[in-house]
């Protein structure tokens, strides 16, 4: 709390926060949560039908548990996690400058605590589904032990109309040889604020695959923070936003390589209907001793109204001169000649625009790896279910 | 594979070699040392300038007295005692600038021959116009007969403020206000001498117009300002050089260009920075604070930036094009080497406003030795530009472990119609090719040398022929470890 009371809330004119207004949440601060409803509307999207093991959390309070869960593996409340071994508590980062890090470890209500000892491997995934209905302060904790694999899961959605205000942080620690898959779907009430930051560390030969699909909230922020602390280790990190409306959503990812020989990639893709803004900043930094880094990193987007915007900041810091770094980022409309080509071949024009959307969009879909338990197609084709019913939706507005 | 020690060590040798680096012995009269308003009074007194000058001077520096000196770039430097310097220096006998070349001092004509720059027309090379900045002051302009014919202006802007007033009133200030950022205000109140130029409507100007720029007198800093209008359907190259003598302590030059382009016409602006950047330990060398921006006014109208950054110990600039005429296009392509302890923030700034606007950059950086370059850049489509098109490239070469390569660029997009594309790479100069050029019988050096100039090509066809010659040899001579 302390932090937070000296830096307070983040403002446009800090470097961090250039592009994203922070104003519709000033409605939030200080506000008690409405009382939370005793069960959870159903849940739908991309990852309910995949077999998998599932804890829900209404407002970042679990209410069921997993009994069924291997040996080796432990998935409970935080809460009761640090009521069993305080010292876990060193493992939650402090989140110095960072405002809402350091909000969420001053005020966090509870969320989800999982350990996997070393050698063990999920042979299905594990589900943390948050649903919403007021503001929750949400903290996850997840430690793999050495050469321990899981698939994780996130879904968070809320109740239609509701207005309020989530901030989550995890905290990731994969020791070495440790393996995660870490797949994210969020779909937030339309009138909700969403805050998402994510702290992961790597040692030698991990392997992180994250993906995130944002759709839902009226503001939100997912901020990654990846430290690469050990040799060989390969990070990707990847993710589609679709916008409509007012919208804005902000991805802020620091990859920071700090030993050598490790590998990073990167794809973003965004598309933007609307007066919805994108906010994309990356940044890459290798330090002295990454040498043999090869971090890459593209972000695109999509504007498909004349009010849409797209702002970006890829940026490179490398202090080690052995290494290939390369980053992308474009921002444009539909080639007109790949819709004529289409339209030349009898495909109506929605139809067209939907499945150049759909193919841009797939270049980061495609990155999702698998594995851990899970195939890759059983997480892409969800997720590319769940993207065309968003176009569909989009172009019977703007097109028909 | 990275760069072998040897040639780590090769490139980082040698910080001794500026050539540029001696003082010519000549008397000066200064200003008292600091800053008030007297001070500015002072300078407006000596170029003989009428009160709306001056008033403007007085507004810009009571503006810089409520801003603060902005932090956010990767250079780091000690606090600048504004107080500590002299902010006008002129060979004496100068308080009004001479006459003819009779009359200049030949101490100061042999510095410049010393510099390469020999400014007696019989001796020049046919074809370049030189102004001839000495510290706070233009020493000759060449040429300027010739240029009358063709009715270009080319003058000193102390002259223009007195013979053509009606034009530095329309257009001082019209693309960099002087409250626009705190070296650029510190400019507008203290600014000493610089070059204008106006090129009339369908004349294509008949020869490549220069400013080279000296530093000479300790604890002084340089302000020039530079004025450029390009009326409609002319064109003009304009070059510009810099070099500095040697010294211990850090000299500030915050300099402002202001470029103006009407319809159909275009301006090619291209510099060879060469001040001292400081010895192999990171004493001395000067702060290259400048702040330089073109305006497309017209329609189809064209500014190009061409930068060679070789020298300063720090570079701190963003030539940048505002794109408001339709169809305009502005271009950027830009060397940036730092060595030893130099560091450099540098880059550019493409604002997009009208219809089919298209800008391209092209961005090299090169560092060796402890330096830190960085490229930051912005490109801002608004909501007008309807169509418009941006490609930019940064590509960044290491020499070394010790130096850090950086890009930072901003991309705003606010018209769906428009296209952008940025692509950047950090490499190191590869070991095979180096082999390649030794086992053939080149020594290291050479080979570095031919290999960051095929690095740099993209910019270096760029630059004018005078220029690219120099540029070619510089960058070659800055990786010997000296400056280029």
């Amino acid at each position: 709390m302390r932090h937070y009371a000296k830096t307070g809330l983040p403002t446009r004119k800090q470097e961090a926060w250039r592009w994203t207004d922070l104003t519709p949440l000033y409605d939030h601060l200080g506000k008690p949560s409405a009382p939370a409803p005793s069960t959870a509307s159903p849940l739908a999207g991309p990852f309910a039908a995949i077999d998998c093991w599932r804890l829900t959390f209404i407002n970042g309070v679990l209410q069921n548990s997993s009994a069924d869960l291997p040996a080796g593996v432990r998935a409970i409340s935080l809460r009761a996690a640090l009521n069993e071994d305080a010292s876990l508590a060193a493992n939650l980062s402090a989140g110095e400058g960072a405002a809402f890090l350091s909000l969420n470890t001053a005020l966090l209500n509870d969320g989800a605590f999982i350990h996997l000892a070393p050698d063990v491997r999920l042979l299905k995934p594990l589900h943390l589904v948050f649903f919403n209905t007021g503001n929750a302060q949400i903290r996850n904790l997840v430690m793999l032990a050495p050469r321990a694999a899981m698939t994780l899961l996130e879904s968070h959605y809320g109740a239609p109309d509701a207005n309020y205000f989530v901030n989550q942080a995890s905290d990731v620690h994969m020791a070495e040889g440790a393996r995660l898959s870490h797949y994210r779907d969020q779909a937030e009430s339309p009138n909700a604020l969403h805050f998402q930051y994510l702290n992961a560390r790597l040692e030698a030969h991990c392997a992180y695959d994250g993906f995130t699909l944002t759709r839902g909230a009226r503001l939100s922020r997912y901020e990654a923070h990846i430290a690469i602390n050990g040799a060989e280790t390969d990070c990707s990190l990847n993710g589609v936003t679709m916008l409509d409306g007012a919208q804005l959503s902000d991805t802020t990812c620091v990859m920071a390589h700090l030993a050598p020989a490790s590998r990073s990639s990167q794809m973003f893709r965004n598309v933007l209907a609307g007066q919805s803004q994108g906010v994309f900043q990356g940044l890459i930094r290798v330090a002295k001793a990454a040498q043999r880094t090869d971090a890459r990193q593209q972000i695109k987007a999509l504007l498909l109204s004349p009010k849409a915007v797209q702002n970006a900041k890829p940026e490179l810091e490398i202090l080690a001169d052995d290494v290939k770094c390369a980053h992308g980022a474009s921002a444009g409309q539909l080639d007109e000649a790949a819709l004529f080509y289409l339209r030349a071949r009898g495909i109506n024009e929605a139809q067209a625009r939907a499945l150049l959307i759909a193919a841009f969009l797939d270049d980061a879909v495609a990155q999702i790896r698998g594995g851990n338990g899970v195939d890759a197609a059983e997480i892409r084709n969800p997720l590319q279910a769940a993207i065309g019913a968003w176009l569909a939706r989009q172009l019977a507005v703007t097109h028909v | 594979m990275s760069a072998r020690p040897e040639t780590i060590t090769a490139v980082a040798e040698s910080g001794e070699t500026y050539k540029h680096g001696f003082v010519t012995e000549i008397e000066s009269e200064f200003a008292p040392k600091g800053l008030n308003e007297d001070i500015v009074r002072f300078i407006s007194a000596k170029k003989q300038e009428p009160q709306w000058m001056l008033d403007w001077r007085l507004r810009a520096y009571r503006r810089w007295l409520t801003m603060k000196e902005p932090k956010w770039a990767r250079v780091e430097f000690p606090q600048i005692d504004y107080q500590d310097a002299y902010y006008y220096a002129a060979p004496k006998g100068f308080g009004s600038g001479p006459k003819s070349l009779d009359e200049v001092d030949p101490e100061l004509l042999r510095t410049y021959e010393k510099l390469g720059i020999p400014l007696n027309e019989r001796m020049l090379l046919a074809g370049v116009a030189v102004d001839a900045v000495f510290d706070s002051v233009s020493v000759v302009t060449t040429f300027k007969e010739k240029l009358h014919e063709a009715g270009v202006i080319f003058c000193s802007i102390s002259e223009a403020v007195r013979d053509h007033p009606e034009m530095v009133k329309k257009y001082l200030g019209s693309v960099v206000p002087y409250a626009d950022n705190f070296h650029a205000t510190l400019n507008s109140a203290v600014f000493s001498d610089g070059t204008f130029v106006y090129i009339p409507p369908g004349v294509r100007c008949p020869m490549e117009l220069s400013t080279y720029f000296r530093i000479n007198a300790a604890n002084t800093g340089q302000f020039e300002r530079t004025l450029i209008i390009a009326d409609k359907g002319s064109y003009v190259s304009y070059l510009e050089g810099c070099t500095a003598p040697m010294r211990d302590e850090n000299q500030l030059h915050a300099a402002v260009v202001e470029l103006v382009v009407l319809d159909d016409a275009e301006i090619k602006y291209s510099t060879v920075q060469n001040w001292y950047p400081g010895d192999k330990e990171g004493r001395g060398g000067i702060y290259n604070f400048v702040t330089k921006r073109g305006l497309c006014r017209g329609r189809n109208s064209k500014i190009s930036w061409t930068q060679v950054e070789t020298g300063s110990a720090i570079t701190w600039k963003y030539p940048s094009c505002i794109l408001k005429g339709d169809n305009s296009t502005g271009e950027f392509y830009s060397i940036a080497i730092t060595n030893n302890h130099q560091q450099a923030d540098t880059g550019t700034k493409m604002i997009h406003m009208g219809r089919n606007t298209t800008s391209r950059i092209v961005a090299k950086g090169i560092s060796a030795g402890g330096s830190q370059s960085t490229y930051r850049g912005l490109v801002s489509i608004l909501p007008g530009a309807e169509g418009a098109r941006n490609h930019t490239q940064c590509d960044s070469l290491l020499i070394g472990d010790k130096c850090g390569a950086h890009t930072v660029p901003y991309i705003e997009v606010r018209n769906p119609s428009a296209q952008v594309e940025h692509e950047a790479t950090t490499s190191k100069l590869s070991e095979e090719q180096l082999f390649y050029c030794r086992q053939r019988g080149l020594d290291t050096e050479s080979a570095v040398a031919l290999l960051v100039n095929g690095f740099c090509r993209e910019v270096l066809q760029h630059l004018p022929m005078e220029f690219a010659v120099e540029a070619q040899k510089l960058v070659g001579v800055s990786l010997e470890g000296s400056v280029g």
